[in-house]
């Protein structure tokens, strides 16, 4: 019964790893209560810093079980060998390496379908979700410059969590950071006004300035479903948003259990956040990326030529493993 | 997904002897490995998840290291890792290499300009 064994050993392995990254997730969490952190946000926060769980037991079973690492080892010592020699010619192989890691590995998979049954969006079976937590700004910027390339069309978006108020007591809206083509790509249409565009998700604002599209419920609570709301302003962290749109009541946004009030455009964080914008930030991995695939392309078609497209990317930015920090002329390089 | 990257291992490399080494100092569970990274690095050195597991395990697999399941400071067992006697000598190997390659650089970064 030796296949039985290997079935058994496997699965107390995958026990292990699941026990192993679960330590590390709750002494993350554990330090940020330590630090003052209400515990749901220490805890929240402490996945997204850790990222996609599923994608790094992957890389661990990889590395499990692969004699191939060995093999490459040999090959690499070989390099090294040859390079000693000339250590000028060592340093840029070896800065121009580094930018090979990174989003290695990236998938997409049919979205989950209990957030399907909750978005009332245009054929559903066709959505798909960009696995592995979270993403990156940047990285969506190169997703979102080809996505052509990839599906029919991609999008991105993140929560957020807006002051309404002109000072004094705090008025929290549930928000949402959405890229440009994001109802577009989701097709859910605006039932007053206008759903925004790419050419609204600048990081200057678009060509109407700041501008916001709200949720039916929102509409109602806080406008009593005016008619005349598109084109009222909104005071979001203290900045002056133009309402452009409304959407459909079945439209509570992209995640589940949680129902959005205001979505803005990702560009519109370089205003409201001011320095403290994530735009650039290659370490703030906070964005959900989802793509529409074109009729009869698959999940896997998809997948390849996102990380076709990556891996090019890798060879022109960082994000490799080790990051270097306070360091920002040596960050591009990641060595 | 794509064929990992070969070229990519070099990287890998550096990250192996920064783990062995944090290592080299006494037993640790993984969120040590990368806390401990981080404060003697003086913040400069910031390890993600997504490599640091990986690479813990690859240097298991490859006998560098060993691991222990033991109940922790949290009362839960935690995974221990500890150096075997082949990861010290690859620790010191790798360090050797290191060093080089910085003494290297530094050379070439403290070329006095007109020189070449």
């Amino acid at each position: 019964m030796r296949w039985l064994e290997r079935l058994l050993r496997r699965g107390a392995q995958e026990a292990r790893l699941d026990a192993e990254l679960r330590d590390h997730l709750e002494r993350l969490t554990a330090d940020y209560v330590a630090a003052g952190m209400s515990e749901p946000d220490a805890r929240r926060r402490a996945r997204l810093e850790f990222g996609g769980v599923e994608q790094i037991k992957e890389d661990c079973r990889d590395v499990r079980g692969t004699r191939l690492f060995d093999d490459l080892v040999q090959d690499v010592r070989y390099g090294l060998r040859m390079l000693k020699a000339s250590p000028a010619v060592t340093f840029v192989a070896v800065a121009s390496l580094a930018l090979g890691i990174g989003a290695n590995g990236a998938m997409f998979s049919l979205v989950d379908s209990v957030l399907l049954k909750t978005l009332p969006v245009r054929e559903p079976e066709r959505l798909v979700l960009l696995e592995g937590g979270s993403w990156t700004n940047p990285i969506w910027e190169q997703i979102r410059d080809r996505q052509s390339e990839i599906a029919e069309s991609a999008a991105a978006w993140s929560d957020a969590r807006f002051d309404l108020s002109r000072g004094g007591q705090t008025e929290f809206a549930e928000g949402l950071w959405v890229s440009g083509g994001f109802f577009d790509a989701l097709g859910v249409p605006a039932i007053l006004g206008r759903t925004l565009s790419p050419a609204d998700d600048r990081r200057d604002a678009g060509p109407d300035g700041p501008v916001a599209v709200i949720s039916y419920a929102f509409w109602q609570k806080r406008f009593n479903g005016s008619a005349d709301v598109v084109g009222r302003q909104l005071l979001l962290n203290r900045v002056s948003f133009t309402i452009v749109g409304v959407t459909p009541p079945s439209f509570f946004g992209p995640a589940i259990g949680r129902s959005f009030d205001v979505a803005v455009p990702l560009g519109a964080s370089a205003i409201v956040m001011g320095n403290r914008h994530w735009l650039d930030a290659r370490s703030t991995w906070i964005l959900e990326i989802v793509a529409r695939l074109r009729p009869g392309q698959t999940a896997e078609d998809a997948t390849l030529a996102l990380n076709i497209l990556l891996s090019e990317r890798n060879r022109r930015l960082s994000d490799a493993d080790v990051i270097l920090k306070r360091q920002p002329a040596v960050n591009s390089v990641a060595l | 997904m794509v064929p990992e990257n070969p070229k990519s291992d070099l990287l890998q490399g550096t990250l192996d002897v920064l783990i062995l080494k944090i290592i080299a100092l006494g037993p640790v569970h993984g969120y040590a490995v990368a806390q401990r990274l981080q404060q003697i690095s003086r913040e400069v050195v910031q390890v993600q998840q997504g490599s640091l597991y990986p690479a813990l395990h690859r240097l298991e697999n490859r006998g560098l290291l060993a691991a222990e399941w033991r109940v922790s400071d949290t009362g839960r067992e935690a995974k221990f890792y500890k150096l075997t006697r082949k990861g010290r000598a690859a620790m010191a190997e790798q360090t050797a290499g290191w060093r080089r390659l910085v003494e290297g650089v530094g050379h070439i970064l403290d070329a006095a300009e007109g020189e070449a």
